[in-house]
């Protein structure tokens, strides 16, 4: 008995510097942002007055805000499943081995590792309407109703897509990726005696074995995606045709560093937060988690 | 290794932790952000030789970043240290996108720089909110009479003090390719007014060769052209109590005049950086751009070496609309300003170095580091060979000539003041730093909106997120 | 892995999938992945008039080496490149320290509130770095952390330090405990079992989790946004946004800084991206 004490005391021990850490920087933050979502509060300056939910009631009412967050809705769902589509090829090719594989998995990591700085500049510098190498190929192409340029009001959301699914489609290829290569070789011998085709044997043995690691992928990268500030606010600088761009997150940026309205800032983070955590409960509502015996 | 008293910034901590400016907890937080703990290590080592020194610290931020003005401050520098062993001068130069928000941060942290450049419209928020103090020692000791009345003007406030000192001025022109007039019958010198101007675009645009006109997207910039068209028309983006007028004819002109000119426009300017226009012009992508003297450099970089010259980049006049009387440009004029927290001995050696800074001889290498952009505020100057006859002053002579002519007819004024007496409104750096104005421009040209619809809902925002604000 | 590569040919053994369309696959993947790189690198060494030429050369008619000379020259690109390293590598550091003690615990030590600790650090993980703008941004001011590196390297450990927990628990998970007790039956005590049997199984886990917070602090820009101002102080992401948007800047010089950043982290990933996809398939996402 007073060993499992003992065991209960340094595990606790040994798990409080993590523990106050993540509650100090993390869960905190998070605490005193609700805090800060019914005071209006200047960015900069002292000022703050109580101000209960008139905050919320000016964001409910605000076309800009509904527009917002039908932007970064629209960017993920669109992203998120060509990212996985995209990841799910990936991870497909570079499956088997073959001379060069390590490379080009290297190669197929790159876009995920640069910096998003680099990334969004490299294709705001592909896609310039000017100069750009893609406008030009495409241009050449001759094919009627093709865009003249690409970073403008209609068309820079497909942009900032591609961009996102360059950047990111690497994370599902490299779960997916280790997921393969964990399914039984049997299975496969099992559907050919079946005389399943390739396409037969995808659909009947990969993607029910990869049926976990894709909802997971799902969940984490279609929060990630609607949470997305960075690519957004460099394609798109938070106006000009960037405003066909303003996604909830830059939004919510702007009106804490360009409006400096941190009370409003941080109540749009709380709306953020709890429109997440209902994207989460139906998740798990709709796909309970298999039990972990770890946390039994 | 570092020695701390060599480092402006630490010594400025350790004075201002001296004297209690900063608590304990402050202090360390930032002595480890500022130097990440190597330097704490000398601090303990030599902080008893240093009492003794005591010298003056001055930090100075201005807006030109630009390589060769970043040598020429630090050579003037230099020798002002030679004079004054007493004083350490810490100029920095930064973007002036950057400067309004970390002033407000700088400030909001009570840890201002002793004298910075900043945009007029600041400079009267500064004042409204008395963060900053007069200058007039400063400005009496350089000679009121030596500098140009259009200079002044925007220092001098209805108190009759003045609130700041330009550094240098410049002045927004219309730019022009002179080569692809060949054929055309196209003669610039004959455009008066917005129709002439449109009336001519048409034989200015071979797209997708090249365009007739860029202009940037980017909000900031669009703000720009808002205040000048809107100024070319008569009017004025706020009213005489400072509140928004937007849905004025004026305004609603201007906005039907931009979506006329957006068929001469790249297809993708709204997304274009003020930048990426001045490179277009010099690498022949677009017949027209509004543009600053420091184009001279995009020139000699993308233009071919054999079109470098004022014959193919010429000026075009500005042209006015059908309510105004005479055309508005943009005049770069940004004030050198002392904050009223910055310690006085510190601001003391700072107007010590602003003296200095501005003789003659000094003065002269700070303008020659961009020499058709950084126009000396001195009238004396113009008509001196020395000044006149720099190589790049010559070449781009007609440059010159056509900034001089704003100064003289006294049509240039700062970002976002249509009118003189709009200088005094409080919240305009506010509205520069929103995208209001940009998403109504943008409402009306690229989403097709109607201009009174698009002008009454950037009235109302500007009314509720700024106005509303600021007064709350 | 290995395993799964050696096993591999007997599934695929007489399939008529033709060697040249999966050839196809891998180059249409490369030629997807990699031209924006390459893009990226012809861009930086082109003359600035071919720069901006229609139409665009796919290799330089004349190479030029000016946008190398100007952004070390005469843009401080160097001391950019340096703080963002100090940063993320306090970052790590304190993370990986942190993360490793706290998930061992979590997964070898039974008390009571565990896994309640564990859903939370979950839910941690999935909270996106914008939500915390604000409030971390404020708590930053109030103790005079904005303008410091060690302020930043904090920020990044409330979004790194969830993320490394997870993953790190999850791989201590996939290290059978009978391990530890057969070391123990043997004599060892705890900590020699930790040294001698734990670590080197989780070793690779480690270290892919130290990479991954790593790029998490070297990529980020909305932190070093709003809390770095002084120029001395900036990290990549912020000076290089700098460039785009100074007197000074051109496409060449911004794509040169691209390659800059770029090119060492893509030798090091392909060195070690067997680490990245052993480490994250065990550890990361259990299937």
């Amino acid at each position: 008995m007073w060993r499992r004490r003992r065991e209960a005391l340094i595990g606790m021990g040994l798990l409080l510097p993590s523990a106050a850490l993540v509650l100090a920087f993390t869960l905190f933050p998070v605490g005193y942002n609700v805090w800060l979502g019914f005071y209006a509060k200047h960015s900069l300056r002292a000022t703050s007055a109580w101000v209960g939910l008139d905050n919320y009631a000016q964001i409910l009412v605000d076309p800009d805000f509904w527009r917002s967050v039908w932007l970064a809705t629209v960017y993920a769902v669109a992203s998120t499943a060509l990212q996985i589509v995209a990841g799910v090829a990936g991870a497909l090719i570079l499956h088997r081995r073959f001379p060069g594989c390590d490379f080009l998995r290297g190669v197929a990591l790159f876009p995920y590792m640069i910096p998003t700085i680099i990334a969004v500049f490299v294709w705001r510098w592909l896609m310039n309407d000017l100069y750009g190498v893609i406008p030009y190929a495409l241009g050449a192409l001759a094919i009627p109703g093709m865009p003249e340029a690409w970073l403008t009001h209609s068309t820079i959301m497909w942009v900032l897509v591609v961009l996102s699914v360059w950047t990111f489609f690497p994370f599902v290829l490299v779960n997916v990726l280790a997921r393969l290569q964990t399914i039984p070789p049997e299975l496969y011998d099992a559907a050919r005696v079946d005389g399943a085709s390739p396409v037969g044997q995808f659909f009947n043995v990969t993607l029910p074995q990869l049926r976990n690691v894709l909802l997971i992928v799902l969940l984490l990268r279609g929060i990630w995606m609607f949470t997305k500030f960075d690519v957004p606010w460099l394609l798109g600088f938070g106006g000009g045709a960037g405003e066909a761009i303003r996604t909830l997150p830059v939004f919510t940026y702007q009106r804490s560093f360009t409006y400096y309205q941190a009370g409003m800032g941080a109540a749009l983070s709380n709306v953020m937060l709890a429109l997440l955590l209902m994207a989460v409960t139906l998740y798990f509502v709709a796909f309970p988690p298999e039990a972990d015996e770890n946390d039994a | 290794m570092k020695r701390w008293a060599s480092d402006p910034g630490l010594r400025r901590l350790v004075s201002e932790k001296r004297e209690g400016v900063l608590g304990r907890r402050a202090f360390l937080a930032r002595l480890g952000g500022a130097t990440a703990g190597a330097a704490a290590a000398t601090l303990i080592g030599s902080a008893a030789p240093a009492r003794a020194q005591k010298k003056i610290v001055v930090t100075m931020w201005d807006t030109e970043p630009n390589p060769a003005t970043r040598a020429a401050v630090k050579a003037i520098v230099e020798d002002f240290h030679k004079l004054h062993k007493d004083i350490e001068i810490h100029a920095e130069g930064m973007g002036w996108a950057d400067m309004d928000r970390k002033l407000q941060a700088a400030m909001a942290a009570k840890s201002p720089p002793t004298a910075s450049h900043t945009q007029t419209y600041v400079v009267t928020s500064f004042k409204a909110k008395g963060l900053i103090e007069p200058v007039d020692d400063l400005v009496k000791a350089l000679g009121e009479d030596r500098i140009f009345p259009s200079v002044l003007r925007w220092m001098k406030y209805p108190d009759g003090k003045y609130w700041g000192l330009t550094h240098a001025w410049g002045a927004d022109n219309l730019g022009g390719r002179g080569d692809y007039l060949t054929g055309t019958g196209v003669d610039p010198r004959s455009w008066k007014t917005w129709d002439d101007w449109l009336r001519d675009l048409p034989k200015l645009n071979k797209a997708p060769q090249y365009y007739g006109l860029s202009l940037a997207g980017i909000p900031f910039f669009v703000n720009e052209d808002v205040y000048m068209w809107t100024g070319a028309n008569g009017g004025s983006i706020f009213d005489d109590k400072g509140n928004p007028a937007l849905e004025s004819p004026q305004v609603l002109g201007m906005l039907e005049f931009w979506k006329k000119l957006r068929a001469f426009l790249p297809a993708g300017w709204a997304s274009h950086d003020y930048l990426e226009t001045l490179s277009a012009w010099a690498a022949g992508k677009t017949a027209q751009v509004f543009m600053w003297g420091r184009t001279a450099g995009y020139i000699d970089q993308y233009a071919p070496p054999d079109k470098r010259n004022p014959d193919i980049f010429q000026m075009w006049p500005k042209t006015i609309g059908p309510m105004g009387k005479a055309p508005l440009t943009q005049f770069d004029n940004e004030p050198w300003v002392f904050y009223a927290d910055a310690p006085k001995e510190e601001k003391a050696a700072a107007k010590e170095f602003l003296k200095f800074f501005f003789k003659k001889e000094n003065y002269r290498r700070y303008c020659d580091s961009v020499p058709v952009h950084l126009l000396s505020i001195f009238k004396e100057d113009f008509a001196d060979p020395a000044y006149m006859n720099h190589p790049e002053r010559k070449r781009w002579k007609p440059w010159l000539d056509a900034q001089l002519k704003w100064v003289e007819i006294g049509r240039a004024h700062p970002l976002l003041i249509c009118n003189p007496q709009d200088m005094v409104i409080p919240w305009i750096g506010d509205v520069a730093a929103a995208p209001i104005l940009a998403d109504m421009v943008m409402a009306v040209v690229e989403r097709g909106r109607d201009p009174r619809a698009a002008a009454k809902e950037a009235s109302d925002k500007i009314s509720r997120d700024i106005i509303g604000k600021a007064k709350g | 892995m290995r395993e799964g590569a050696a096993r591999r040919p007997r599934s695929h053994r007489g399939r008529p999938f033709s060697a040249a369309g999966a050839w196809a696959l891998r180059l249409g993947l490369f030629v997807f992945c990699a031209f924006p790189l390459y893009w990226m690198v012809v861009s930086s060494l082109k003359v600035s008039h071919e720069l901006l030429a229609a139409p665009p050369t796919l290799v330089p008619h004349e190479w030029d080496l000016r946008a190398y000379r100007k952004l070390f020259l005469e843009t401080n690109f160097w001391t950019y490149f340096q703080n963002t390293v100090i940063v993320a590598v306090i970052t790590t550091v304190i993370v990986i320290v942190a993360g490793v003690i706290g998930a061992y615990a979590l997964t070898r030590y039974a008390f009571p509130g565990r896994t309640l600790v564990a859903r939370l650090t979950l839910l941690a993980y999935m909270f996106p770095p914008i939500i915390m703008l604000v409030p971390l941004f404020l708590l930053a001011r109030e103790f005079g952390l904005t303008n410091s590196l060690l302020g930043l390297a904090l920020t990044y450990i409330s979004f790194a330090l969830p993320y490394a927990l997870w993953i790190l628990r999850a791989f201590f998970q996939s290290i059978p405990i009978e391990l530890e007790h057969a070391a123990l039956v043997d004599g060892a005590n705890r900590a020699q079992a930790l040294a001698y049997v734990v670590m080197p199984l989780a070793l690779p886990g480690i270290i892919a989790t130290a990479i991954f917070t790593f790029i998490v602090a070297w990529n980020d820009f909305l932190f070093a946004l709003v809390l770095i101002g002084k120029d001395d102080l900036k990290t990549l992401a912020i000076g290089i946004n700098d460039f785009f948007h100074m007197a000074v800047v051109d496409w060449g010089l911004i794509m040169a800084a691209g390659v800059m950043v770029t090119i060492p982290a893509l030798v090091f990933f392909i060195a070690v991206q067997r680490y990245l996809i052993a480490g994250w398939g065990a550890g990361g996402l259990k299937g």
